[in-house]
């Protein structure tokens, strides 16, 4: 039998609060299996600094999703995950990968984002064939046999759940693809350079309900193989897909922790304010 | 499209609601004759709007979209200040006198929830402007010709949910004066904000209702798998 | 910034605590009734009965609207779901009311015990004040006093069983009594099935502040 009387100190804890100065969020390594980690990250666009953030920490084969306002960091810090800011904007502090800090002048950029691969919010398919999208990038940095690439088209475009509509159509235009095969086409383009780590600025801002349903379902797949990060404009979207959810405001990260706290029962009155659509 | 009958009261606002492909920006197009100069396209049928068939040959277009307002999913600001871009078609309808012009931009800058954001910049450029401000001012734009009906195409898919919910409670704002037909592919906003909501699918108008209806009974079952997301 | 869900939500809570008072005042009119062994006001109270439930259902059918438009979620869901689990409890009260009001109109025996009675009265009077102030802390979202509540639930549970003890007693010294005691013994559960019931409303009060779902009362749940 349960204690009669609830313990109020424990009622008190439990109100929301003000955001703290710098979030931090550590996993217990020795039961999550940690796919990145970011140490004090620091972002300026010349002597204006747009993000700050503490020390988080990103579990493998899970799926994040960043939140919040526009102009509050979440995508420029995205885009520091891939070095995608480098030559816009300056990065300070460390990102963890494998033992690595990809975020050393040392690190190969183009080597690294085969690791850690990207897509953006506009399906941006070449103006080439279905087949070409995907082989493109491992043809001009690798020697593959026509039956190493073939393997490798095919295997992208399953796992991008493209497969089973495009496979007679291979030599068309990717253009003539509709925008959720389109945004699908570049999933697979990502994973044929086998990444561990997908990063998605807003994948299906530019969709309609239905394909935006086709690319969350992928994504859910996914997430068996890759550690997936997504930007997302669409608090229902972070609700339903992801398994933690970070809460950006103001270049700052306010609240990180699992969706499903977030959602229900988040500790900073912000992050409850932005998450239920009353932005004051 | 195959034979759409919808009719809409002089108030409050219709969600048009279905995936691409299924009509619904078609239709909304047709309304004010932007399919006039697209090849290809024809509309049949008629549009009985306050009294005029929108698409008889005696029809002034120019007439009819200063009566009938549009605005689309990208902010489409001119490149001068806020105050022209407000006054715009109160110009080209030859409006000079300046109080009226100053009335106006205050007027409807208010009705857009703008006002106390850009009063004290009413002469910088409207492209300084936040994504949400471009789209409040433009829907201030379209306000300044007095129109008897509003038709927005999807116009916050291109913004955050901050500047998102600004339009929102415009529309609100204006729901009880203006006619609002809104296409959106955003399920919240149309349970959110709309009164009434009409499901497209493939062409077809599948189903129209008060949003309540739609959204907690529905009567088709194409209507009842799109809006809880079960899509095939 | 206004949300149209706030003014939705704030006419719900408002139908919500009318409701709470509309079952406060039935419940002590209901026991007034019985202890003054008067059936027009208890006949009342069962033609009125369909007023309590007729709100229920008007309220119900709002939150589900509420949650079908608005997707609402933390505090905003967990205010929706208060009302939607606390409004079938008050339901609940009402049909104790109107189970004392039944037990006036059928009341067969003759000879009464005025101090029981009177017990019956004080007990009512109690209850009933019990169900305004869980009112006022959902109003004043209020957490820390709604755990109060349930002290003054387990207080009630012991009046109760003295009530127990003796209308039991007066059975055995006199068998004239049986047909009034029997009468005493119900009603003195219905009370305090009805103070439980605040217990219950005050659980989903500190769920709604912080979000954790406690038992306040555990094992209390026994008719006397």
């Amino acid at each position: 039998m349960t204690n009669p009387n609830i313990n109020l100190k424990t009622v008190k804890d439990f109100i929301p609060d003000e955001a703290p100065e710098r979030f931090i969020y550590k996993m217990n390594p020795d039961k999550h299996e940690i796919a990145l980690s970011t140490h004090d990250l620091k972002v300026f666009y010349g002597d204006n600094e747009a993000l700050s953030e503490g020390d988080l920490d990103f579990e493998r084969f899970k799926i994040t999703s960043l939140i919040g306002a526009s102009g509050s960091g979440k995508s420029t810090f995205l885009r520091s995950l891939n070095r995608m800011n480098d030559g816009v904007a300056t990065v300070k502090g460390n990102i963890m990968y494998r033992d690595l800090d990809i975020n050393s002048s040392k690190i190969d950029v183009y080597e690294m984002r085969r690791h850690i691969g990207m897509v953006f919010q506009r399906p941006n398919p070449f103006a080439k064939s279905i087949y070409k999208n995907i082989t493109f990038a491992l043809t001009q940095r690798g020697n593959y046999t026509k039956d190493e690439l073939d393997e490798i088209v095919e295997t992208s475009l399953k796992q991008a759940a493209l497969w089973d509509q495009v496979k007679d159509n291979l030599n068309k235009s990717a253009l003539a693809l509709s925008g959720g095969q389109a945004q699908r086409l570049v999933i697979a383009r990502a994973l044929a350079l086998k990444p561990d780590i997908l990063l998605l600025d807003e994948p299906s801002s530019a969709l309609d309900p239905v394909s935006s349903a086709q690319v969350e379902d992928t994504l859910l797949e996914l997430k068996e193989k890759y550690t997936i990060v997504i930007v997302t404009h669409n608090m229902q979207q972070a609700a339903r897909i992801s398994d933690y959810t970070a809460f950006f405001h103001l270049g700052k990260v306010i609240e990180y922790d699992l969706t499903r706290k977030i959602f229900t029962r988040p500790k900073v009155a912000l992050t409850n304010d932005y998450i239920s659509g009353n932005f004051g | 499209m195959h034979g759409i009958n919808l009719s809409f009261p002089d108030s409050g606002i219709t969600a048009l609601i279905g995936p691409s492909g299924s009509g619904k920006s078609t239709y909304l197009r047709a309304i004010n004759r932007m399919h006039d100069l697209v090849d290809g396209v024809t509309v049949t049928g008629s549009f009985d709007f306050n009294g005029t068939d929108i698409y008889a040959p005696t029809t002034d277009t120019v007439d009819l979209r200063k009566r009938i307002g549009m605005v689309f999913q990208q902010p489409n600001p001119f490149p001068f200040s806020i105050y022209e871009n407000v006054v715009f078609g109160l110009r080209l309808a030859g409006v000079k006198d300046k109080a009226i012009l100053d009335e106006a931009v205050e007027t409807t800058l208010r009705q857009a929830s703008v006002w106390d954001e850009v009063k004290d910049d009413l002469n910088k450029s409207a492209l300084g402007l936040s994504g949400g401000q471009q789209q409040r001012v433009s829907i201030a734009r379209v306000l300044a010709t007095s129109p008897e009906l509003l038709l927005l195409d999807e116009p916050t898919s291109a913004l955050d949910p901050v500047s998102s919910h600004n339009i929102e409670e415009t529309m609100l704002k204006l729901r009880d004066d203006y006619a609002i037909i809104i296409v959106t592919h955003n399920m919240q906003q149309a349970s959110r904000v709309s009164d009434r909501t009409a499901f497209f699918l493939d062409g077809n108008l599948i189903e129209v209702d008060k949003t309540k209806s739609i959204f907690l009974n529905p009567s088709m079952k194409e209507t009842q798998d799109y809006v809880s997301g079960r899509f095939g | 910034m206004r949300r149209l869900f706030d003014e939705e939500l704030a006419d719900l809570d408002s139908s919500f605590t009318e409701m709470g008072m509309l079952v406060s005042q039935t419940i002590q009119k209901s026991v007034q009734a019985f202890v003054d062994h008067n059936r027009e006001t208890a006949k009342l109270i069962l033609d009125n009965d369909y007023r309590i439930n007729e709100r229920e259902a008007a309220i119900e059918k709002k939150t589900f609207e509420m949650i079908a438009l608005y997707q609402p979620v933390t505090t905003d869901l967990r205010e929706i779901v208060t009302i939607l689990k606390a409004v079938s409890v008050l339901e609940r009260m009402g049909d104790q009311a109107r189970n004392i009001a039944n037990s006036t109109i059928r009341v067969k025996g003759t000879k009464h015990v005025p101090e029981i009675e009177a017990k019956l009265g004080d007990m009512g009077e109690e209850v009933a004040s019990m169900v305004s102030e869980v009112m006022s802390y959902y109003v004043k979202d209020d957490a820390i006093g709604a755990e109060a509540i349930a002290a003054k639930s387990r207080d009630l549970a012991k009046k109760a069983g003295q009530v127990r003890l003796d209308a039991v007693n007066g059975m055995k010294e006199d068998a004239e009594l049986v047909d009034s005691a029997a009468d005493y013994l119900v009603i003195a559960g219905y009370l305090k099935r009805i103070s439980d019931y605040t217990t219950d409303i005050a659980e989903w009060i500190v769920y709604k502040r912080t979000g954790k779902i406690i038992e306040l009362n555990p094992g209390s749940s026994f008719f006397i």
